[in-house]
């Protein structure tokens, strides 16, 4: 324990230099203003600004592009909230009730409790973080068949975003799936639907297609609409009551482990671990029918499980040198740049590095609480912008961000095409969110099957040879049948109201 | 009401305003260090200081050729580097640091592009579509532009339709196993391959990546199968020889020297003609009696079309910092090698690999 | 979103057209997926085998679809007790999906007229030229905005944010170097 609180302070004594807590605080202001550019995820802003770890001393670039990283996972959420323009897949799940509260005259609260929320679950999970070495010998046991078990398990969390169709949420959700299917097939090298294009190898920018289908066709919608929404007459407090707080917290700490547990698993992606946050979040609530339209537990526990999982998504990184990310990547890079190995060496070798990332994340942490609250009142005032000017705005912007996916108009057009599709659908009542949570966890289902076989020799029966697995198979079950009895229950109940539902139908 | 509104949108204006200024003032603040960084390089060399704007200084003190002078003027002093790779990777951090010596040697502004897709073939098409005057210089990387020897592939170039200019980055593949693993020497795994037949695990790209080919290879020399579980990317392969998923895979260095520094992974063979300098004390393949050779070459090209006298001297800036100590120094640290191939060795090396090539994959 | 009950003629071709439309994609795409293979010669699984679990589920969806066309099952409405006021006047306020009247349809066609633009123009005039003629027209032809103040702010502030991106690297299209006229680079 000693040990602990002596690496601790070295860390902390290497961050709290007046040069490098500059550059963290540029990092998280530069990090929360990328962010809010749509379409500029954390991978984009640190890919963007891994050329400073050229020019900066190691710690100081190390500690800049992850107060980076964690700028803008909160900047990506200030265009969810307030815009329901999703930076990237994870935010979408904040975008449900987030932009729901916005609509509410909520928007103020929503951000603050985004703010607080993070800041909890980062406080946490930077704990979690010194005892990386521990954890990561744990994570490095999970084996692709464990991981096609636990995506066949998030996959059933789309039962729980279809909304009031059932048929419609699973078109969306095997639309989503399909989206993931495009390109090259890393297994036999052949394309697939990429319709003889070379852009199309790689898949579809899916950035380009979650803002398409979110913020895009929402904007679409509002301004073909009759009336348009005007929020700037209520805005609402920012400031969180002491209520609001008790009513979250709870959520805020689930969603805080299951975004670090998703975290360490190889290559799961951060969608599924908001979206995982979001549906506990639904299931444990007394009162599931304000999901969806503002419920405060629907922003805490994403956001939550989001910054729980940005940190302890440093464990492989740090304890094994694996990055489990594109971002994580990225911070990789910056590492070897300034000629540091990260993985167990690094804690022996540069113990001043280590720790002071360590630090420095806990720092960022409150860095960006302080900097998030008092900015609250000033995002909250976009609201203030006249609907058509604001949307002409926010369109722009949305060019300039698909652009930059790959710096040419072909992301422009995917995210137009993403929209138009996305405002018909939506149109008809096909729910967007359950394509959002597919579109990340179909090649990832897909690999981890695939990969899991050619590890075993192409066995089907060792699909069922890991424990992990089939715990999480029977899981599966449980919430299917669990579902299926409350429906049932649902449509007995909805027989005996047809008479009133009738009644009452005309609005 | 709307006297407020106008109001409320100059407030907002205004924060953008100080939002840019942040940017600014930050790239502002590493322009500076990128400065220094100039400072450092004319110490060594002793031909220039950059104490004010690194690129005015350039000029005055260094003999530019004629060719480069109009090459930088038609350019606008702008350059650009595509690359068909992500930010991060091995190919991005060569050429970023590559740029920033481009930047000292001409004055001239590089910004590095990604265009990530196809196997780097989308960047390649974007330098060969691009005009005819070298501002815009793309990456191509020995072996995977082979790519379009492949059957199935669908990729637009050949070797002809790109304009080469020079090779400095180098790195070679490398078996790696687990730590705890019972192989010691590539002889043990070989053994064992042939004990086993199909049983022994690879990591792999995917069927025609590199690395799967050099396993082809040494399969076919050494008459032994083996199971491919092909992983997403490097990082995953990394992953599943942690996690023990698989019994080996050949990477390059720069990729995997971490995990052989931090005693996770032990390397069998270097996949060269030479010893590696990162890895002093591991075989080459060759010599352990496995006659495989499988690398990475990273060089520079542009469009067809570009003035001969114009590319010569765009190759010779290249070599010149290929000479450069620090730029050595630089990529060491990122366990890159420099060796430098002139326009016309790169080609000769590229019809060399171009058979060899042919000749696995018809085997296949 | 939900469609709502009030209107249910309206979207009764709508909502066959559009189940239509995604059964003959969808289709199309199970066909792709059978031809890609479902298993290789070793038995393991082919590139077909994802995308033919994934289409064929979706064909059949899309004829339940066509079957039910418009007809929903209705919503379950909660007892009143146990749904609180607030919640009941969201879902008032929430569910009902915006009508589109014809004015809506112009402003739509303007939005699709002036991206239009902005596809033509955004390399060849670059990002700043190209980002201010959308907005302007955007804000000409959509908001009924009379206040002129209005242009030059929004001018003013797509201007900085490109800036700004161009200053922590963006690379947007330039062709006229103005970026490098304002001192960007």
């Amino acid at each position: 324990m000693s040990e602990i609180i002596s690496n601790l302070q070295l860390g902390f004594d290497s961050v709290l230099t007046l040069n490098i807590f500059m550059w963290a605080v540029i990092g998280c202001g530069l990090g929360m203003i990328t962010g809010v550019l749509p379409g500029f995820g954390p991978a984009a802003a640190t890919g963007l600004l891994l050329p400073f770890a050229f020019v900066l001393p190691p710690t100081a670039s190390i500690v800049m592009l992850a107060c980076i990283y964690y700028g803008s996972m909160y900047g990506g959420t200030i265009t969810s909230v307030l815009l329901n323009v999703p930076g990237e897949a994870s935010s979408v799940a904040t975008c449900i009730d987030g932009y729901a509260m916005t609509k509410r005259g909520m928007a103020g609260k929503a951000l603050s409790i985004s703010a607080v929320g993070s800041f909890i679950a980062g406080v946490i999970a930077v704990f979690g973080l010194i005892f990386s070495q521990k954890i990561a010998a744990i994570a490095i046991t999970f084996t692709y068949l464990d991981v096609f078990g636990f995506s066949l398990l998030a996959l059933t969390l789309v039962v729980g975003l279809t909304g009031d169709s059932m048929i419609k949420g699973l078109i969306s959700a095997f639309l989503g799936l399909f989206i993931g299917m495009v390109g090259l097939d890393i297994y036999t090298g052949g394309p697939r639907f990429t319709m003889g294009l070379d852009q199309l190898q790689e898949g579809l920018p899916f950035i380009a297609i979650i803002m398409g289908i979110f913020g895009l066709s929402e904007i679409l919608e509002s301004i073909g609409g009759k009336k348009q929404p005007d929020y700037s007459g209520n805005i609402g407090s920012t400031l969180l009551k002491w209520q609001d707080f008790k009513d979250s917290i709870g959520a805020i700490l689930r969603g805080t482990g299951i975004g670090f547990f998703f975290g360490l698993l190889p290559g799961s992606p951060a969608a599924a671990s908001s979206f995982a946050a979001y549906t506990v979040e639904k299931r444990v609530s007394k009162t599931p029918e304000r999901f969806g339209k503002g419920a405060i537990q629907g922003v805490a526990g994403p956001e939550a499980a989001n910054n729980a999982l940005g940190i302890s998504n440093f464990i492989p990184l740090l304890a094994l040198g694996i990055p489990s990310s594109a971002t994580m990547a990225i911070l990789l890079a910056a590492f070897t740049i300034n000629g540091l190995t990260p993985g167990p060496l690094l804690f022996t070798n540069n113990p001043e590095i280590a720790w002071g990332l360590i630090a420095s994340l806990a720092l960022a942490n409150v860095i960006l609480l302080i900097m998030a609250l008092p900015l609250v009142r000033m995002w909250v005032s976009i609201l203030k912008i006249p609907t058509m000017i604001l949307y002409t705005i926010t369109l722009s912007f949305m060019s300039i961000g698909a652009y930059i996916i790959d710096g040419s108009m072909f992301s422009v057009l995917v995210l137009w095409i993403a929209g138009i599709v996305g405002f018909t659908l939506r149109r008809f009542g096909v729910p967007m969110a359950p394509a959002a949570l597919t579109i990340v966890l179909g090649p990832m289902l897909e690999k981890s099957f695939r990969t899991a076989l050619q590890v075993n020799y192409g066995e089907f029966s060792s699909l069922f040879s890991s424990s992990r697995a089939n715990t999480a198979y029977a899981l599966i079950v449980v919430v299917l049948a669990t579902k299926m009895i409350s429906s049932i229950r649902k449509s007995n109940k909805v027989r005996k109201m047809k008479s009133s539902a009738a009644m009452n139908g005309s609005k | 009401m709307k006297r407020n509104k106008t109001v409320q949108i100059a407030a907002i204006a205004v924060t953008a305003l100080v939002l840019s200024l942040t940017a600014t003032t930050s790239a502002s603040a590493a322009t500076a260090k990128v400065n220094g960084a100039c400072k450092t390089v004319g110490e060594k060399s002793g031909t220039l200081t950059c104490t004010q704007s690194g690129t005015k200084k350039v000029w005055k003190t260094t003999v530019v050729p004629a060719a480069i002078k109009s090459w930088l003027k038609d350019c606008n002093n702008q350059l650009s580097v595509v690359i068909g790779y992500g930010a991060g990777g091995a190919t991005d951090i060569w050429a970023r640091l590559l740029a920033k010596y481009i930047e000292t040697e001409t004055g001239a502004k590089v910004n590095v592009t990604n265009t990530p897709g196809a196997g780097g073939s989308l960047g390649i098409n974007k330098v060969m579509s691009s005009k005819r005057n070298a501002c815009t210089l793309g990456n191509v990387n020995l072996p995977s532009a082979l790519q379009y020897l492949r059957p199935t592939s669908s990729v637009t170039y050949t070797k002809e339709s790109l304009n080469l200019i020079a090779t400095t980055g180098f790195s070679a593949n490398v078996i790696v196993v687990h730590a705890d693993s019972k192989y010691n020497t590539v002889k043990d795994l070989v053994d064992d391959m042939k004990a086993n037949a199909g049983r022994i695990k690879a990591g792999s790209d995917g069927p025609g990546s590199d690395d799967a080919i050099a396993y082809y290879d040494l399969a076919q020399k050494t008459g032994t199968t083996f199971t491919q579980v092909v992983t997403d990317g490097s990082a995953a392969k990394v992953a599943a020889l942690l996690s023990k998923q698989v019994d080996f895979f050949g990477g390059s260095i720069t990729g995997v020297k971490a995990n052989i520094d931090n005693k996770q992974f032990k390397a069998l063979c270097v996949f060269s003609d030479v010893k590696s300098k990162f890895l002093p004390t591991t075989p080459t393949c060759k010599e352990a009696g496995y006659d495989v050779i499988s690398t990475n070459m990273w060089s520079l090209f542009t469009s067809q079309g570009v003035l001969e006298s114009r590319r010569q001297a765009i190759e010779d800036m290249l070599l010149k910092i290929a000479a450069n100590t620090t730029y050595i120094a630089d990529n060491d640290k990122l366990a890159i090698e420099v060796r430098p191939f002139t326009s016309d060795a790169l080609s000769e090396e590229w019809t060399r690999q171009a058979v060899l090539y042919k000749s696995i994959i018809s085997k296949l | 979103m939900e469609t709502t009950k009030d209107a249910p003629s309206k979207f009764l071709n709508g909502n066959r057209i559009t189940a239509f439309v995604i059964l003959l994609v969808s289709g199309n795409l199970l066909n792709f997926s059978l031809r890609y293979g479902l298993f290789l010669e070793d038995g393991a699984p082919g590139p077909g085998l994802f995308p033919a679990i994934i289409t064929a589920p979706l064909v059949g969806l899309c004829i339940a679809w066509l079957i039910i066309g418009d007809r929903e099952v209705p919503k379950v409405k909660q007892d009143s007790d146990s749904k609180d006021e607030l919640t009941a006047e969201l879902e008032a306020k929430l569910d009902e999906i915006q009508e589109i009247d014809s004015d809506g349809k112009k402003r739509i066609a303007w939005v699709f007229f002036w991206t239009i633009v902005m596809f033509a123009t955004f390399e060849r005039l670059g990002s700043i030229i190209s980002l201010s003629i959308y907005s302007i027209g955007l804000l000409f032809s959509i908001s009924n905005t009379k206040s002129w103040k209005v242009f030059p702010s929004t001018l003013l502030m797509i201007l900085l944010v490109t800036f700004g991106a161009v200053k922590i690297g963006v690379m947007l299209p330039d062709p006229f170097n103005i970026f490098r006229i304002f001192g960007g680079q």
